[in-house]
């Protein structure tokens, strides 16, 4: 993060390097005594598949609604392709796809309804509406069930449906939050599918998650986001360097402990000298995770 | 697991071809802060026709072709019991009522079409508002529209409007089949229109000020239901008790109806009260849009 401001920061024009999509600076958001958003600041860049991480009130949805302009932050600024969100809302959303955390469709209309309705919202033209809205259906799987009344529809079709509305203006950035709660194994994978098929568009994603497994194997970058704070930052590979690629894990009376080294023969020999049983791995995501959320507990309960 | 990693280095043009956008990219003075920043284009037609509020106003129509009947059946029922237990049942005994020797069938007549347009109209949109809100969170689905507060609220404000000369027009047929002599007039068409929107505008007000369920009951209680008994709707203001002949002017409801009254009688409107309905309408209008301006 630190190198690529910098970069930003001399960059001109040159086209090598990727252009600053979401800003967020130095953000907070209070909810009457609640902090919600505690001073986040980060960058996603053009293309990228970003996910906030973070535990259930985290922050990650408030996050998510300031940037797509549905709060307001207390302090602190955001920027969305290009504009400041702060007195350029519709400038802003002209350019955002947002799939909300809550199906929040209109139960009433039917699946294509929806999708007209949202086309009108946005002024796609008339001649590109129907055929838009036909290659998205097509493309998340609901043509057979288009005329069916939303109320209908499983949790995964109305999560499908929900990101095919957020794609009928065809916007550049697209927010997800929490795109795969509660849904079955199959349809999960589809939808992660779905979410890389645009990127490769040229999309660039930002979503929530408290899957790990979601965010190591979708996102370019993740930021690890607890109590409000932004805790860690950085590729998934990254984040697992930062505490040693190999873990040796061992029970003992205080429970799991995890030991984390750098390389495989450091690991091997500190399990050998251990003399309950160990199993050395790769760290994993949810290593990083778990360490981090320990680590800051520790240190709020310090204070 | 590395190789899946890779960002995507699309080039910056690429995107906003695709998307068949005017608008570009990449750094060419249109940075905001200090940094690179890419400013990519949305649609670039902005068309002005149809207008931000159509898309609302679409929504609702959807709904009419689904239930018109059942809007039709709900919105006779009310009027006809207050036409056929005021009017018919104990008409003879309300003459008494009337100052200045009117008819209370003619009293009450355009006191029921105004009860129509009010009902209907403020009710249906503050439901409205309040399960896309409260319940069903498909409001944030319009508040994401790169609509403008201002549309919005036109939007809602006019299908509470049509919602309510559905139903103002529905008790004028029921009048016509009980008292075929009734005539009509221009006025008092324009009177129904402009009392309308300043009920949609009302209800577009309340749906986005309640905050649950039991806001919505103490909205009825306390400012629906006496409205409708006091406004001079049924019951000419001049009969209630003094302190409430004053108070009840704070109900735009009472110089609609009398509006709607002056109208039909004379055929000509009584300006001070066109004005207070037009007064009323942009006033409620506009809290609205400042409330959602705030949200
Ligand atoms: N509208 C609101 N009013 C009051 N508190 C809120 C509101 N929205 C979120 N919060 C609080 O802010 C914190 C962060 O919530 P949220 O952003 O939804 O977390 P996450 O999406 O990571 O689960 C929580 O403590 C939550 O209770
Ligand atoms: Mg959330």
């Amino acid at each position: 993060m630190e190198e690529s401001s910098k970069n930003a920061g001399a960059g001109t024009c040159s086209q090598k390097q990727p252009a600053v999509m979401m800003e967020l600076k130095n953000v907070y958001k209070n909810y009457g005594r609640i902090t919600a958003v505690a001073g986040v600041s980060f960058q996603v860049m053009q293309g990228e598949i970003f996910g906030l991480l973070g535990p259930n009130g985290a922050g990650k949805t408030t996050t998510i609604r300031m940037l797509n302009t549905l709060t307001r932050p207390t302090t602190g600024e955001l920027y969305v392709a290009g504009y400041q969100v702060a007195g350029n809302q519709v400038e802003v959303k002209r350019r955002i796809g947002v799939v909300p955390q809550q199906n929040n469709l209109e139960k009433e209309l039917t699946g294509r309804e929806n999708l007209i309705l949202h086309a009108l919202l946005h002024k796609v033209p008339r001649s590109e509406r129907e055929k838009t809205i036909k290659e998205l259906l097509d493309y998340v799987g609901l043509s057979s069930r288009a005329d069916e009344r939303v109320q209908n529809y499983s949790g995964g079709m109305a999560r499908r449906l929900l990101i095919a509305r957020a794609l009928v203006h065809h916007p550049p950035v697209l927010f997800l939050d929490e795109p795969t709660i509660g849904l079955d194994p199959q349809t999960r994978r589809k939808i992660w599918d779905l979410i890389q098929l645009m990127n490769r568009d040229g999309m660039t994603v930002l979503l929530t998650t408290h899957y790990i497994e979601e965010a190591d194997s979708l996102c370019h970058r993740v930021g690890i986001i607890d109590h409000g704070r932004l805790i860690a930052l950085g590729t998934p590979a990254e984040l697992k360097e930062s505490l040693g690629k190999y873990c040796v894990e061992f029970l003992n009376k205080q429970g799991t402990e995890r030991c984390f080294f750098h390389s495989r023969s450091e690991a091997r020999d500190y399990a050998q000298e251990k003399d309950c049983d160990t199993v050395v791995r790769r760290t994993n995501l949810e290593d990083v995770f778990v360490e981090l959320t320990g680590r800051e507990a520790r240190e709020l309960a310090a204070k | 697991m590395a190789e899946r990693r890779e960002v995507n280095s699309s080039s910056p043009g690429r995107f906003v071809e695709g998307m068949g956008v005017s608008a570009t990219s990449g750094g060419d003075g249109v940075a905001p802060g200090p940094l690179h920043y890419t400013q990519t284009g949305g649609l670039a037609k902005v068309a002005f026709f149809p207008p931000s509020w159509y898309p609302i106003i679409w929504e609702e129509m959807i709904y009419w072709r689904s239930k018109f009947w059942l809007y039709l059946a709900t919105y006779m029922l009310s009027p006809l019991i207050f036409l056929l237990s005021f009017g018919f049942g104990a008409g003879q005994r309300l003459q008494m009522l009337m100052p200045g020797g009117m008819s209370y069938l003619d009293f009450l007549v355009p006191g029921v079409v105004a009860l129509a347009l009010f009902n209907s109209g403020v009710t249906s949109v503050m439901v409205r508002m309040f399960y896309k809100r409260l319940h069903f969170k498909s409001f944030d689905a319009y508040r994401l529209a790169p609509v403008g507060e201002l549309s919005l609220c036109l939007g809602y404000a006019l299908t509470g409007a049509i919602r309510g000369l559905l139903a103002g027009l529905i008790v004028l047929v029921l009048v016509f089949l009980l008292m075929p002599t009734l005539s009509l007039n221009c006025a008092f068409f324009l009177a129904m229109l402009l009392a309308s929107l300043c009920f949609g505008a009302l209800g577009v007000l309340i749906g986005l000020w309640l905050r649950s369920f039991d806001d919505q009951s103490l909205v009825n209680e306390f400012i629906l239901v006496p409205m409708t008994f006091l406004s001079g709707t049924l019951i000419p203001v001049e009969r209630l008790p003094v302190f409430l002949q004053h108070l009840v002017w704070l109900s735009p409801l009472t110089p609609a109806t009398q509006l709607l009254r002056s109208t039909l009688t004379t055929a000509w409107a009584d300006t001070g009260q066109a004005v207070l309905v037009g007064g009323w309408a942009l006033a409620l209008f506009l809290l609205g849009y400042w409330r959602l301006k705030k949200m």
